[in-house]
């Protein structure tokens, strides 16, 4: 047991590390998975939303009666009929629209009818008379005093304690990072650079839209069906916002085709819930038509990030300020969290003394920004591997010398304070994709002299929001098989496979014999939400601890039947056996003799939240312990640029990821070859296009996502720095997965042709512009 | 309305539809075949194709009256006596399964290309599924599949004549 390498470990587990196939594959490829855009409900009603053309304006009135008496419409709702308020960090949503609208697609009527053409067609019905009002559409031009304001009540909105809002403006989070003396620091500084980052609006386009139906009950207790990452999440925010108690309102969560963050708060079901409290107990489903998705969901927020860079001559850095602003549009939403977290990583995996941030988010009459895979991170990490690559040209350094130099090592401290304590594989993610993909070698030259190739690198660190917590039971019937009740959700991410992988290594049980189901917030326990790339690191240690329970219980059940102390019994290989002896009891026995044949559950249960957490100073961002654990990554890419064009082919990219132990390397690989390829569209071909508030491409059609012909080779490479506190050793893998392909690109662009790209996405004409500053 | 008579999977359906109904509607909503799906409605995500006399089509740009008298293939027509098909089972093998709803649409495809090109270069399989979107698995596991199935059904020291239903 003193080796304890990942594969060493590895070789003593019957399934953690193993390649394990998903067991609810077997229901997609024969089209039995049932998602919420399956469902159906006996009585159910058809919603359709009437949403405002104006980014912003005041509601003078709304006409409903003609929608109203029209045959099959069961209900018509409008913002003055529900007064409510949702959010997760900041209440700051109505329902539907009050009184104005805040940004072009905001919901402002809404209709029930017994088909989807009905209520179409009646939604057409309703007059609604604006009074438009200047918008703000510039997160910049928001910020400054004397901008039209979209919130003038934000001052009155509930929201949580972490962030700094400025009533009277339209900034709704302020997170700030002190660390050092940065002022000294660019004093002591050989060299200081400012260089400006932008990121666009992306969609997370996920195949299956929001969709969510919802009833309610004689005694007013409120059912929902989502497709939804964060059952917890919208129980939370729904029965604050209608004032009911948790056990009124219960959230099911059904399939989910794809979420990526999207997924993650309310968005469809606080309509069905306003319809279905006024369609006397009939069911009312409400599913995003493709252009809802891209206008009337979230978005990946716009970021402006200027980062102010001191260095010494050999590529130390030693000062950095950055100044990000992130557009959150209309309504809050995640934008608060999301400009936190890339506050708290936005200097990247690197050693720096001195640092000072200050991270807006911004109200602005545009789509609302929302999670989005990475949760700010990704803008941040095109920014600072940007201006790595580009400091390490104007130094006439090395791009991995440079980054070597700075990387973090075990020990080190990160700019909130908190030391690394374990698992901090972040060089050897640099190394590996250094070694795998050649990157030292020039590619060779092509041979068309219109096209120059080039190679680019870029690392990442990406925290976790902490502290949150996991709950988990492992339920055990008589027979010896088991069901595991908790709240995460199975996304595709594959996080069902893994808990059955781990409960089975730890109880020594084949793994089919070991299922899981749905999330329902009536039986299954808290989880914080299935996001941020937490659920293997904290439910994987919640279905640990609940495996632990059910060992030890079932143990205390043996002990007067086999005449043997407790704690000389041990649970292995589904029974209970005292070591040395032939005494063993298999589970299906202890029950039976325990409770009778007709049997009983025997239930373990767990929760996990990390330790030694504190909310961070709200000054200063210090705080000792900011994550639960840190992921790392580096991917290299091979490009080839047309200097004609302007067009970029990525021909190769090398990923290699420290995520801790690797439970299911199946999945992993999956997540990190899904991930570059969102990386990839986000870097040359998707940008949702927000004219004056309005989307001007809400279609598969005009917003290009990546098909099988935009791939290039992907070369997956699993660095597995196990984590102290992590089940196995495992911390968490998915939203690292797209943040350096940007960067990377963009450095091996500037690679290939000595132009610098710093705003995404990469177009040809960009490109074009900056080889022409270039070579004049 | 008009008196539709169609072959689904193998099975007949007479059915009253009125002439704007779309095949994706008759197959969903009058026939509870619920495993097509859709993720756009106007056929650029590839996610509702079926065949239609063994050509793939756009479910939900196609009327289902001009589906008279034709056979439907769907996704639940993929097994055989209660057994999924070799390219279900390599989709499983290869992880070609995330979050799974663009997976029929991949499968019925998938299907029409084996079909009409039991071997095919990966090349091949990438353009014949260039208008079937995926957000989750970056593709490569799906054109791993396609692959391995077309060498399960087509093995080059057996090559067979025969083609697989």
């Amino acid at each position: 047991m003193n080796d304890q390498t990942p594969a060493a470990l590895a070789r003593q587990f019957r399934y953690v590390g193993k390649p394990v196939l998903r067991g609810e594959s077997i229901d997609k490829v024969t089209g039995r998975w049932v998602y919420g855009a399956d469902l159906v409900l006996p009585g159910m009603l058809h919603a359709k939303v009437l949403r405002s053309p104006y980014p912003h304006a005041r509601i003078l009135s709304v006409d409903t009666r003609r929608a109203r008496e029209f045959p099959g419409v069961r209900a018509v709702v409008t913002g003055a009929d529900v007064p409510y308020l949702f959010g997760s960090a900041v209440r700051d949503e109505p329902f539907l629209a009050r009184g104005k609208v805040r940004y072009a697609g905001e919901p402002v009527a809404a209709v029930a009818a017994v088909s989807e053409e009905i209520a179409r067609e009646a939604i057409n019905l309703i007059d609604v008379e604006y009074e438009e009002l200047p918008g703000v559409f510039d997160p910049l031009v928001a910020m400054r005093p004397g901008s039209p304001i979209l919130h003038e009540d934000l001052a009155t909105y509930q929201m949580e304690g972490a962030y700094d809002r400025y009533p009277g403006t339209n900034i709704v989070g302020h997170t700030k990072v002190r660390r050092g003396d940065v002022v000294q620091g660019f004093l002591d500084s050989d060299f200081v650079y400012e260089d400006v980052f932008t990121t666009q609006y992306v969609q997370h386009c996920s195949m299956e839209g929001h969709v969510s139906a919802a009833q309610v009950a004689s005694d007013g207790s409120v059912t929902v069906w989502s497709s939804c990452q964060s059952p917890y999440n919208f129980l939370r925010d729904l029965s604050n916002a209608l004032g009911l108690p948790y056990n009124m309102v219960r959230i099911i969560v059904t399939g989910v085709g794809g979420a990526f963050g999207a997924k993650m708060y309310l968005r469809t079901e606080p309509l069905a819930v306003a319809l279905a409290m006024r369609t006397q107990g009939k069911p009312v489903k409400y599913a995003h038509t493709r252009d809802e998705e891209f206008i009337g969901a979230v978005v990946k927020h716009p970021a402006h990030l200027t980062f102010k860079t001191g260095v010494k001559r050999d590529g130390r850095i030693v000062a950095r300020k950055i100044t990000a602003v992130f557009n959150t549009g209309g309504y809050a939403d995640a934008g608060p969290q999301v400009a936190r977290n890339s506050a708290f990583s936005g200097t990247g995996p690197y050693r720096i003394p001195n640092v000072w941030i200050d991270s807006y988010c911004v109200y602005t009459n545009n789509p609302i920004g929302g999670a989005f895979r990475g949760f700010g991170v990704p803008q941040a990490t095109w920014a600072h591997e940007s201006q790595m690559d580009m400091i390490a040209h104007r130094l006439g350094l090395d791009p991995v010398g440079i980054r070597m130099r700075n990387l973090f090592d075990l020990g080190d401290s990160t700019i909130t304070g908190e030391v690394l304590y374990t698992s901090v594989g972040v060089k050897d993610t640099l190394r590996r994709a250094v070694e795998v993909s050649g990157y030292g070698t020039p590619l060779p030259a092509s041979d068309d002299p219109k096209i120059a190739r080039g190679r680019g690198l870029a690392t990442m660190h990406k925290l976790t929001n902490t502290p949150t917590n996991s709950t988990a039971i492992v339920k055990m019937h008589q027979d010896g098989t088991i069901n595991l009740l908790c709240s995460s959700v199975e996304l595709g991410q594959g996080v069902n496979t893994v808990y059955r992988q781990i409960v089975a290594e730890r109880l020594g049980i084949p793994i089919e014999r070991i299922r899981i189901g749905a999330a329902d917030t009536h039986y299954t326990p808290y989880d914080q939400s299935t996001s941020g790339s937490r659920s293997v690191f904290h439910m994987g240690n919640a279905m640990l601890l609940a495996a632990g329970d059910l060992a030890q219980k079932l143990c205390a059940l043996a002990s007067p039947l086999v005449g043997v102390p407790v704690d000389r019994l041990l649970f292995r290989d589904g029974g209970v056996e005292e070591p040395g002896s032939d005494k063993f009891l298999s589970a299906k026995e202890i029950i039976e003799r325990s409770f009778g044949a007709r049997g009983s559950t025997v239930q373990g249960e767990g929760r996990f939240a990390p330790t030694g957490t504190r909310p961070p100073d709200k000054e200063t961002g210090q705080t000792p312990r900011m994550s639960a654990f840190w992921m790392y990554a580096t991917h290299v890419a091979d490009v080839e640029v047309d200097l004609e064009t302007g067009k970029v082919k990525v021909l190769k990219i090398v990923a290699a990821h420290d995520a801790g132990t690797i439970i299911n390397p199946e999945g992993a690989v999956g997540q990190i070859e899904g991930g570059v390829v969102q990386g990839l569209g986000a870097t040359l071909c998707e940008e949702m296009l927000v004219s004056d508030g309005i989307v001007t491409n809400p279609s598969f059609a005009e917003y290009k996502i990546p098909t099988t012909m935009d791939v290039p080779e992907i070369v997956t490479v699993l660095v597995e720095a196990p984590h102290a506190d992590g089940p196995y050793g495992a911390k968490g893998l998915s939203e690292p997965a797209l943040a350096p392909t940007a960067p990377a690109i963009a450095n091996a662009i500037f690679n290939a042709t000595g132009a610098r790209i710093t705003s995404l996405p990469i177009t040809p004409e960009k490109v074009l512009q900056a080889l022409k500053r270039v070579t004049p | 309305m008009h008196r539709l008579s169609v072959m689904v999977n193998g099975v007949r359906h007479e059915q009253d539809v009125p002439s704007h109904r779309t095949l994706f509607q008759l197959l969903r909503e009058d026939l509870d075949l619920a495993g097509t799906k859709d993720a756009c409605r106007q056929g650029v995500c590839g996610s509702c194709t079926v065949l239609v006399d063994g050509v793939p089509m756009r479910s939900c740009l196609a009327l289902a009256v001009r589906c008279q008298g034709k056979h439907v293939t769907t996704v639940e027509g993929l097994e055989t006596g209660g057994k999924i098909a070799p390219l279900q089972q390599a989709f499983i093998d290869e992880g070609a399964v995330q979050c799974g709803y663009c997976t029929p649409g991949m499968l019925i495809m998938a299907t029409a290309l084996l079909d009409a090109n039991p071997a095919p270069t990966e090349g091949e399989v990438r353009a014949a599924l260039i208008g079937n979107l995926c957000r989750c698995t970056g593709y490569a596991p799906i054109v791993r599949a396609v692959l391995a199935a077309a060498k399960n059904r087509h093995p080059p020291s057996a090559p067979s004549s025969s083609r697989a239903p």
